[in-house]
């Protein structure tokens, strides 16, 4: 019960300061937009809107979105200004931005006052350097706040290091001079870690770069060969290759929670009995 | 005596007559001769034809033409100058041609620096310097647009250079459905919007 309240604590938390940031105006507000199509542009004026045809690109600084139609949203000022809001891409959507790549989606809608976009597609990849995350429904990215939230069957790679696989995973990214590295990930609903030497799986999973360390929340199991331990809570070390298995941090009813193993072979080391 | 006075007399007469037939003949030829040159147009080499808006025999000065559409509502067509193409058309080459259109609460102007206006078929054409505005919003520039007052369209396939407040639209050619409020911009396009 704890571990599922302090996991949504920690996913609120982080969703609040993503929507209170989303108010605070980004510097990359002022830049202009531009919109370049290779078979015409249409602009509808009752309906406010542009329609890009043909090897549609919108660029705005650093961000180029890519597909075979978009379409440009606008709100007029009292001055008979126009002021694009949202952008929809169509078909073939390729969006980047620096050194992140986000392809394969159906269709994307780009929030500007929000610099959020929002990716639909069965295979929509984003790649940032070495750091790969899939998603088969829907991929959001929250450009200015560097986080992006992978949908259906979603899974994020980071080459010869670990996948993580999920329902749902979320990825926080930051830049550190010119490269850009995942910061954290978050995991939700049938979560599985796949390091060089075991696979670890739970019910919510919680990365963090810093410390190298992947913390599993509720129905825990670490597997090795066709060995495995079962638990509600577990520390995976990414780096040294070793899991602690331990029951709930602060849990009331402690004996319910316990740690159970199957050993096979190769053993695996767990913290059974501690706290 | 009086036969010879006789003789002489009627040999004058008999010169006179042929005199005054030679010199009627003459009066002939003549008045055909000068009808003939007054049909005669002396050739200028230095004038040359310079596009369709040329050749033309009448000119109005400060022309206005005003109709109505298909919708009944107005469209105007005005110039510096006019001059029929043929006599028994209604087909005018004009000198810096104004076109204008409403269209629901929309006025569209268009201008150039030359025009051929078709009055049966409510047609303008412009070239040189064509402009086209709605005075308030946006306006582009190109070199040739034609407005179809009757279809209410305005086309044009050359370049396009346009601006409105803060943004600015370049292409290859544009078409604009005045029905649909629509204005399409051709092949390939660029828009720039600023902050």
């Amino acid at each position: 019960m704890f571990n599922k309240f302090f996991f949504l604590v920690i996913f609120l938390l982080d969703f609040s300061i993503l929507s209170s940031q989303e108010i605070i105006s980004s510097s990359k507000e002022d830049e202009p937009i531009e919109i370049y199509a290779d078979n015409g542009i249409e602009w509808h004026k009752n309906e406010k809107k542009y329609i890009a045809i043909g090897n549609a690109k919108v660029i705005s600084g650093s961000l180029t979105l890519e597909s075979r139609i978009i379409e440009a949203f606008y709100e007029e000022n009292s001055n008979s200004e126009m002021d694009i809001k949202k952008v929809i891409a169509f078909k073939d959507v390729k969006i980047s931005d620096e050194k992140i790549r986000i392809t394969g989606g159906k269709t994307a809608e780009y929030n500007i006052k929000k610099d959020y976009f929002q990716i639909v597609g069965n295979k929509i990849i984003l790649t940032s350097e070495s750091n790969i995350l899939n998603a088969k429904k829907k991929m959001e990215y929250w450009r200015s706040k560097n986080v992006a939230v992978a949908t259906g069957d979603a899974v994020a790679i980071k080459k010869d290091e670990f996948e993580i696989k999920g329902e749902k995973l979320v990825w926080h990214l930051e830049k550190i001079g010119d490269e850009t590295k995942v910061k954290k990930i978050m995991g939700f609903e049938n979560v599985s870690i796949q390091t060089n030497n075991e696979v670890a799986f739970s019910d919510k999973a919680l990365y963090n770069k810093k410390k190298e360390i992947c913390k599993l929340f509720g129905n825990v199991r670490l597997q090795k060969g066709d060995s495995f331990l079962l638990g509600e809570y577990a520390e995976v070390d990414l780096k040294s290759g070793i899991s602690k298995l331990m029951p709930a941090p602060k849990k009331s009813n402690f004996a319910e929670d316990r740690v159970k193993a199957l050993i096979n072979k190769e053993g695996v080391e767990t913290n059974e009995g501690s706290n | 005596m009086i036969s010879i006075q006789k003789l002489s007399y009627s040999l004058v007469v008999k010169i006179l007559k042929y005199f005054l037939v030679v010199l009627s003949l003459g009066i002939i030829f003549l008045t055909f001769y000068n009808k003939n040159s007054l049909n005669f147009v002396p050739k200028n080499d230095n004038e040359k034809v310079i596009d369709e808006f040329s050749s033309s025999s009448q000119v109005l000065l400060g022309p206005i033409f005003i109709g109505l559409d298909k919708k009944k509502q107005p469209y105007k067509v005005s110039a510096s100058k006019a001059s029929k193409v043929e006599d028994s058309i209604e087909i005018f080459n004009l000198e810096n041609p104004k076109g204008e259109i409403v269209n629901n609460e929309e006025i569209y102007h268009l201008q150039g620096n030359k025009g051929l206006f078709d009055k049966p078929k409510q047609f303008l054409k412009l070239k040189g310097n064509v402009v086209f505005s709605d005075k308030e919003m946006f306006s582009f520039e190109t070199s040739e647009a034609t407005m179809d007052f009757k279809k209410k369209l305005v086309l044009g396939q050359e370049k396009v250079t346009g601006k409105k407040k803060n943004s600015t639209i370049l292409s290859e050619g544009f078409e604009i459905e005045q029905k649909k409020n629509k204005i399409i911009f051709k092949g390939k396009s660029k828009l720039v919007l600023r902050k």
